[in-house]
């Protein structure tokens, strides 16, 4: 992440070389990059934003040190969500513009922050190609158990702790952030779960990575539940209670998975 | 209803049903817990210690009326009561999370039979550990 100083310095710097000596409404443009991936050019990003405030009326000054903040004297009312969509439509549709939590009103000044992070369709192809690299570069298969029920978890992991190396989930919205920590070949993910559904994290594990392998564990066999997990791009159902027998049928079908089990 | 070493009696007719009653399946928990026997025990031993907190969750929401997590409690409990072959204990759940939004009064009823099934997979489970 790259972060730039803001806006006091930054127009304390632009008065002193006096290109805001007129009264009138001040507004401090500043943004920042969060998140960016590697070997994005950040210069040739930010000289797109550049032209797209050049083109805002009133705007006149571009600070020349930090390159990052852009100071405008317009009279009217601004729309910042109409500023927001500009810049959305002008800029790579790999990245996206979202108004800072840290815009502030200060003495004359508007400060707005503008934060540029990849869409969430880069952000899939970033994850994707990284869960893919950490599975081929490691020696070992890891499955992953989603359960918060410490006895049914322990029945999965007693199963399988022998063969693979085992990382256990409680908490329903911690899921997909172990995901994307461990790049499991194989995730037995529950459907009950606190915080968040299993439902819901099949989605966004499947978005993320749609070569995911995971497989729903529930006591709740309904065929509704199995058609909605499997259309949701779960590779199997597995009802509760299971021998661990049955999360090996499964184990054995995972195409990452290299120990013979 | 009255219970009586292993036998159901009813006391509004009188004499004794003779229904089978089976706590725990104990062939199933062998089926799902693992083949090592160590490994058994550690898991009748969590049977047991989870039972007990997962009652006390079932009291405290009852208390505080709060009936989607009583649900969820029991949901919990009824797959943990699967695992371990508590078949009555799994029953009574499973009846808990389909009726948890019935009248307080039935669900303080339910209860009752949960705590009553915990009692008896837990005095199963301890005396199972101990070598039966």
């Amino acid at each position: 992440m790259e972060y730039y100083p803001h806006s006091r310095f930054d127009y304390e710097h632009a008065v002193s070389k006096n290109k805001l000596d007129t009264p009138g409404l001040w507004r401090c443009f500043h943004f920042e990059f969060q998140e960016l991936p590697e070997g994005v050019d950040i210069e040739k990003l930010a000289q797109k934003i550049y032209n797209i405030f050049r083109s805002l009326p009133g705007c006149f000054y571009f600070d020349p040190r930090t390159k990052m903040s852009v100071f405008c004297k317009m009279d009217s009312t601004i729309i910042v969500d109409d500023i927001v969509y500009k810049i959305n439509s002008l800029i790579n549709a790999d990245f996206m513009c979202r108004l800072g939590e840290q815009s502030v009103i200060k003495g004359g000044v508007i400060s707005l922050q503008f934060l540029f992070s990849p869409t969430s369709h880069e952000q899939q192809k970033l994850s994707q190609e990284f869960i893919e690299q950490e599975r081929v570069g490691r020696q070992y298969d890891v499955v992953m158990v989603v359960e918060d029920d410490l006895f049914s978890r322990n029945i999965a992991t007693g199963a399988l702790k022998n063969k693979f190396k085992v990382v256990e989930v409680v908490d329903g919205g911690k899921a997909v952030q172990e995901y994307l920590s461990h790049s499991p070949d194989i995730v037995f993910l529950d459907i009950h779960l606190p915080n968040k559904k299993g439902y819901q994290i099949l989605e966004e594990i499947m978005e993320l990575d749609p070569k995911a392998f995971v497989v729903m564990l529930s006591a709740d066999a309904a065929k509704d539940s199995v058609t909605k997990c499997v259309q949701n791009g779960a590779k199997g159902f597995v009802a509760k209670p299971f021998r661990g027998e049955k999360l090996f049928d499964y184990v054995r079908k995972c195409p990452t998975i290299r120990v013979y089990c | 209803m009255q219970m009586c070493a292993g036998v159901l009696y009813s006391i509004e007719v009188c004499y004794p049903v003779c229904m089978e009653k089976m706590i725990v399946d104990i062939e199933k928990f062998h089926d799902f817990a693992t083949s090592d026997a160590g490994d058994r025990d550690k898991m009748a031993q969590l049977f047991i210690d989870q039972a007990g907190v997962y009652l006390q969750e079932l009291v405290s929401v009852h208390e505080y009326d709060a009936v989607e997590e009583w649900r969820e409690v029991a949901h919990k409990f009824k797959g943990m009561a699967g695992f371990a072959g508590a078949v009555q204990l799994y029953e009574s759940c499973y009846r808990a999370q389909n009726e948890y939004d019935a009248e307080r009064s039935e669900r303080a009823e339910i209860l009752n039979i949960i705590s009553r099934d915990v009692d008896e997979s837990v005095t199963y489970f301890k005396t199972y550990i101990k070598g039966m």
